[in-house]
């Protein structure tokens, strides 16, 4: 009788950790997502319904991308050099081909493209689709001085300074591009062309 | 009389004891998404386990719990959506987790072949869903503990006393609660049976 007893504990537990075993191995299958880093790029572009975007414009470009860093101090910091030449000239390439003009910010054109970047993620700025709170004005010149937390993200905006209303500027177009820090210069470069480029496939360029 | 009595209750005791056993199978499910969930995710789902208790009244019927754990997921791809004025441009992810827990009854049939057995099963439970989207870094998702049925029909064939495998055909329905659409799929469970 004891025998009996003894078994069917074994018995048991042998049951429980066949169980056990199965589900872990389950668990282990559970598929994963992106494989490359470029996987989880992502790009978000919006824009204000009330101007016109069919027009052509003249436009600035500032000679450096920001570099936010969440510090309040009066000494901004640019991101490097090799990186802002690569956002700068493929935004020219995108606003020459809609025909648009670029001239300099001290000859006010219409449009002052303002570039900064983070390498904090900018959750908090950039709610997904469908997230309340989204305000077209912000304060100051610069708008977009935020903190953030980790990941590699470009900020492009286009303000109207002429469009002013008690120091407020206000940004007809945003572009908010997010990754993964990760790669090579020449990747990281290649992904910034391509998730531009798709900024300006996006609405309201599209038509 | 009264001995008589204690004897017709104690045997009644005894037989009844030596009718009712616990029967325990482990299966491999691979889910069929349906209704909701296949409009959000297309794919067979071959990532799928469970596990069934059946306490034997008798010949027939039982009673019992039934858990299971269903993973489905697919790849939709490189994806531009708007939304209003906004547009998002990303490779998506869709997720759905899917948890049935039931209270069971269940029907076993006498066959002309006594190594097979084909039964009917009615669940009445809960099945926890969390539905996922990733989309770049980002990931939106909800869950609900939502309201479940879970009609089952399958056979078992004994190998040997008390172990045996087991094939069953089910359909585990959700009900929309929690702000989230019943998810609802169907599984066929292979696996093995054994009683103790």
């Amino acid at each position: 009788m004891a025998y009996a007893m003894k078994y069917i504990l074994n018995v048991k537990r042998f049951d429980f950790l066949f169980l056990f075993s199965f589900i872990l191995f389950v668990a282990g299958c559970t598929p994963e997502g992106g494989q490359y880093v470029s996987d989880y790029d992502l790009v978000y572009t919006n824009y204000s319904p009330d101007y016109d975007f069919n027009k052509t414009y003249s436009y600035s470009l500032p000679d450096r991308v920001i570099k936010i860093d969440g510090n309040d101090d009066d000494d901004p910091e640019y991101i490097d050099k090799v990186y802002s030449d690569a956002i700068l000239s493929n935004l020219k390439t995108n606003l020459d081909a809609m025909n648009w003009t670029q001239i300099d910010e001290s000859e006010s054109p219409e449009i002052v493209i303002v570039a900064s970047a983070f390498d904090k993620s900018f959750y908090y700025y950039f709610p997904p689709p469908g997230y309340p709170g989204w305000g077209w004005w912000y304060p100051g010149y610069f708008p977009g001085y935020v903190g953030g937390y980790k990941t590699g993200s470009i900020l492009i905006q286009m303000t109207v300074p002429n469009g002013a209303i008690n120091n407020e500027i206000p940004v007809i177009w945003i572009c908010g591009i997010n990754g993964l820090l990760q790669g090579s210069t020449n990747y990281i470069i290649d992904r910034i062309d391509r998730n531009l480029d798709q900024a300006f496939n996006q609405a309201p360029f599209n038509n | 009389m009264k001995f008589k009595f204690i004897l017709f209750v104690g045997l009644l005791a005894i037989s009844t004891i030596t009718v009712a056993q616990d029967k325990y199978s482990l299966n491999y499910i691979i889910g069929f998404p349906t209704g909701e969930t296949s409009e959000f995710i297309g794919t067979t789902s071959w990532r799928g386990v469970g596990f069934d208790y059946t306490h034997e009244l008798n010949r027939n019927w039982g009673i019992g719990g039934s858990i299971s754990w269903q993973t489905f997921y697919e790849d939709i791809g490189y994806q531009t959506t708007e939304n209003g004025t906004e547009t998002v441009s990303a490779r998506r992810y869709n997720y759905i987790n899917s948890l049935p827990i039931h209270v069971t009854g269940s029907y076993f049939f006498n066959s002309s072949k006594k190594e097979l057995t084909p039964f009917i099963s009615l669940g009445v439970g809960v099945m926890y869903n969390k539905q996922e989207q990733d989309l770049g870094l980002y990931i939106l998702s909800s869950d609900a503990w939502q309201f479940s049925l879970r009609p089952e029909l399958g056979i078992e064939y004994e190998l040997r006393y008390g172990f045996g495998l087991r094939g069953a055909f089910r359909y585990n329905y959700a009900a929309k609660s929690g702000g989230l659409d019943g998810l609802s799929h169907f599984g066929l469970a292979l696996g093995v049976f054994w009683d103790n």
